[in-house]
């Protein structure tokens, strides 16, 4: 297996804040890989560096392979159409159609040109493979409704499906939960971790949701004040390192979630 | 939550200095109520049988030498309306089409990032230019484009839909321009991450996003469009605007009302349907801008 | 598969409301361009560039015509300044300010009973007591009723108000005045109502509650928390009555509508001139207005 990251001593800072401080870690591809902390932890900066649109102040990062720093302009922007992202409010264009919002996912992948025209008169095999992913979230029926009618979750969904039509080899969602209920939380990162193993891509989940990270992910990535606390198995977080991680005692934890 | 606490603190001074503004300006121009009495005894009548005629529109012609076959008054003046929204809809077509370039030019939403230094004054240099234009198209009101498009070329069809196009493009085009970069950039930047380059992002993300917004205030554009073109007719292109101008000379009161009447219905009702446009476009800033 | 995707496309959402609106604007401009013969009026293409042409060099200002030298054209501008080229100029800005004012003024008082919300019977949906049915009628009815005044006073083509005016009351101020005020109190009246409308509702709500009376939740509630965006509106419509004024002036009042229709056909660069300082002063118009909008976003 060849990796999809590697970070050696990686700093970023934004004015005098830091936030993240030199973190070294490598994801493996393939991996399903969950980063939890409290808000201000670095979570977000951290997926920013992954998906390449921040850029370490020390250290080097790798993508795929790829030395983040040497890129050139449109080298960076293929690296990117390689890899997904959820951002944490989804990023749709809400008054076109559930269609429209998925066909814009390869659009990194074809010309401006190409796009316009995706817009307007979809391809018939695009239209197929769309309907089919919708199908897959759980919201066919919805294939060309506009986005602004849609509910939360299905939101979510558009964006899921818009991620998987880009075919990446890696997916990063920031804090994909953060807007819905808590049981539709719970399907949506179930949905999220079968699609990875289904089809093999790596997953990348900032969750502040400690149990749904537990019951999901094989591995966790603790964060606090831009520093890795804690990598390892679930099984392997200790009551004690939670602590350190929110400094908050594990009862109380439980009733916040 | 200061402004929403019932204090009034400066408000209440720039309010005193609007009012005191008034009264500076009705001095130095010389406002005053008498001002608002006709000042003669012709002009007393006329003012009489002018507002009288406000109740009672001419059904026929007031001319006595209008010729039998003449088709009746209210058909000459729909025709007159015809050829108003004519001129309204030659202008706006024209005036659409290069309010969306300028207004791209004017816009920053799809400057790419990062840029090199002289791509980025290219740039900075187009949009200041492009906004400088638009100004300047706006700030000379279509009756005097139309002066200067006449009095160069004569007159015809397209000197007036011209004349009208021109201030028109300057205005849509700045508020063109302000409505996309008002745009929330999410998506913009969540297509960003996905490799979509900064062009790329305007055409299929900015520009569907503020495209709402862009009809409902182009309606509101066509509107206005509408009452230049009638008041066209005062330099002679013919639009209902001329005929009111024509049987005012002629004091034929009742006529006068008869197109004003027309005119006014029909700026209504394109003012309802743009209404309607805005409820089923779900928005709110057509209009309000300019 | 494929059949669901064509179901969905039949059964997908239209309206019928836009689709009709796209037909008949189309429409009206295929009829507009294709009716409009001759599209370039009568005279042939020859003519026409030699019109142009003549009117093209007798922009150029008249002393400097003759000598050929643009240091000429210095005093040329300041006589022209002194001769009416000023006293226009700032019978313009009043005019403009005048009428602004004067429509804002009368719309203030209107905007409790033009709002969608205060002018209900039960204001916010807040019941309000047993009134008599008269009262409630007219309070069902008012508001509609302004916000048809408004849609009216808009409509208004002010050029053609200020003309009928200017044969009633004869060669002066007001005419100009009150056509721009009336064509701005309904513009201003929709701009200031949504504004309203589109306020924060709960202290309204909450001075209701108190028992304060509709008028006093406006001015003591909804008038300062909007403050701001009224004001904005209110320069933006100063700036447009600034570019009015100008040219209301061509009636025959002294604006620099009346210098530049004067010297139309005798002297076109006098009035190019004038149209020059027209539009200088309006772009000064438009920068200040835009500064100050800034500021108070």
């Amino acid at each position: 297996m060849s990796s999809a990251f590697e970070l050696n001593g990686v700093t970023c800072r934004f004015g005098d804040l830091v936030a993240i401080d030199e973190v070294s870690l490598s994801i493996e591809e393939g991996e399903q890989v969950a980063f939890i902390g409290p808000s201000g932890s670095g979570k977000t900066t951290l997926i920013r560096l992954l998906n390449t649109t921040a850029v370490p102040n020390d250290g080097s990062l790798s993508v795929l392979g790829n030395a983040i720093a040497d890129q050139s302009v449109e080298s960076l922007r293929v690296l990117r159409s390689r890899v997904g992202t959820m951002p944490q409010h989804l990023g749709l264009v809400e008054n076109l159609t559930a269609i429209q919002n998925v066909i814009l996912g390869r659009g990194g992948q074809r010309s401006t040109l190409r796009s316009i025209r995706d817009l307007l008169v979809p391809s018939r095999g695009d239209t197929e493979k769309i309907h089919q992913l919708l199908e897959r979230v759980g919201i066919e029926e919805k294939l060309f409704t506009t986005v602004s009618k849609l509910s939360g979750g299905q939101k979510q969904r558009v964006a899921i499906a818009r991620a998987l039509f880009q075919e990446p080899e890696i997916l990063l969602a920031d804090e994909p939960v953060s807007a819905v209920d808590p049981a539709r939380a719970r399907d949506t990162v179930r949905l999220l971790a079968e699609l990875s193993r289904e089809l093999g891509f790596t997953l990348c989940v900032s969750l502040h949701h400690l149990e749904l990270a537990k019951e999901f992910f094989p591995r966790l990535i603790g964060l606090r004040h831009g520093r890795v606390v804690f990598d390892g198995a679930p099984d392997l977080l200790k009551d004690q390192q939670l602590e350190s991680l929110y400094e908050l005692t594990a009862d109380e934890m439980m009733t916040d979630a | 939550m200061n402004s929403t606490s019932g204090k009034w603190g400066r408000r209440r001074w720039i309010v005193l200095g609007i009012v005191i503004l008034f009264f500076l300006c009705a001095k130095s121009l010389g406002l005053t109520p008498a001002g608002l009495i006709p000042p003669d005894e012709t002009r007393w009548e006329r003012a009489g049988a002018f507002f009288k005629a406000a109740l009672s529109p001419a059904m026929d012609y007031q001319d006595e030498n209008v010729p039998e076959d003449a088709p009746p008054i209210w058909l000459k003046g729909l025709y007159g309306l015809l050829l108003t929204l004519k001129f309204a809809f030659g202008g706006m077509s024209l005036a659409i089409p290069l309010a969306l370039i300028m207004g791209f030019f004017g816009s920053s939403s799809w400057w790419p990032e990062p840029r090199g230094r002289i791509l980025d004054l290219f740039l900075r240099g187009a949009f200041f230019g492009f906004r400088f234009l638009m100004s300047l198209l706006r700030s000379i009101h279509e009756l005097i484009w139309a002066l200067l498009i006449l009095s160069a070329f004569g007159l015809s069809p397209l000197a007036g839909m011209v004349a009208l196009a021109l201030p028109f493009s300057g205005t849509l085009g700045k508020v063109f321009s302000e409505l996309i970069d008002e745009e929330s950039r999410d998506a913009s930047t969540a297509l960003k991450a996905i490799g979509h380059r900064p062009l790329q992002t305007f055409f299929v993300a900015m520009l569907p996003a503020a495209l709402p917004n862009l009809i409902t205030y182009s309606f509101y554009r066509f509107e206005c469009a509408l009452r230049s073109s009638a008041v066209l007719g005062f330099v002679g292109i013919e639009t209902i605007g001329l005929y009111i101008e024509l049987s005012h000379e002629e004091f034929y009161y009742n006529e006068v009302w008869t197109y004003f009447y027309l005119l006014l219905a029909l700026i209504v009702l394109v003012d309802f349907w743009g209404a309607g446009l805005r409820v089923r476009l779900n928005s709110f800033k057509g209009g309000c801008e300019a | 598969m494929s059949e669901r995707v064509d179901e969905l496309r039949r059964s997908r959402e239209k309206n019928w409301f836009l689709r009709v609106s796209a037909l008949l604007v189309l429409l009206g401009i295929l009829w507009a361009w294709l009716t409009s013969q001759p599209l370039l009026g009568r005279l042939s293409a020859e003519r026409r560039w030699l019109n142009f042409q003549n009117f093209a060099g007798e922009l150029i200002p008249s002393p400097v015509r003759k000598s050929g030298q643009w240091s000429e054209a210095g005093p040329w501008v300041g006589e022209l300044l002194h001769e009416g080229g000023l006293a226009a100029l700032w019978t313009t800005l009043g005019v403009a300010t005048a009428a602004i004012i004067l429509s804002a003024v009368c719309v203030i008082p209107l905007l409790t009973l033009a709002s969608r919300e205060l002018s209900r019977p039960n204001p916010f949906g807040l019941w309000s007591g047993r009134m008599k049915w008269i009262e409630s009628v007219f309070r069902s009815g008012i508001g509609a009723g302004i916000r048809f005044a408004f849609v009216l006073a808009r409509a208004v083509p002010e050029y053609i108000v200020a003309f009928l005016l200017i044969s009633l009351l004869g060669l002066q101020v007001w005419p100009l005045v009150l056509a721009l005020a009336i064509h701005n109190f309904g513009i201003l009246g929709r701009l200031w109502g949504e504004v309203a409308e589109n306020s924060e509702t709960a202290p309204p709500i909450h001075g209701l509650g108190c028992g304060q009376s509709r008028s006093v939740v406006f001015i003591s509630r909804l008038f300062p928390a909007d403050f701001n965006r009224l004001l904005i509106y209110f320069f933006y419509r100063w700036e447009t009555c600034v570019k009015d004024a100008t040219v209301l002036g061509m009636l025959g009042l002294l604006t620099l509508g009346k210098l530049i229709a004067l010297s139309k056909g005798f002297f076109w660069d006098k009035m190019f001139f004038y149209i020059l300082l027209g539009s200088s002063v309006i772009l000064l118009g438009d920068l200040f207005s835009t500064f100050l909008r800034r500021k108070l976003r």
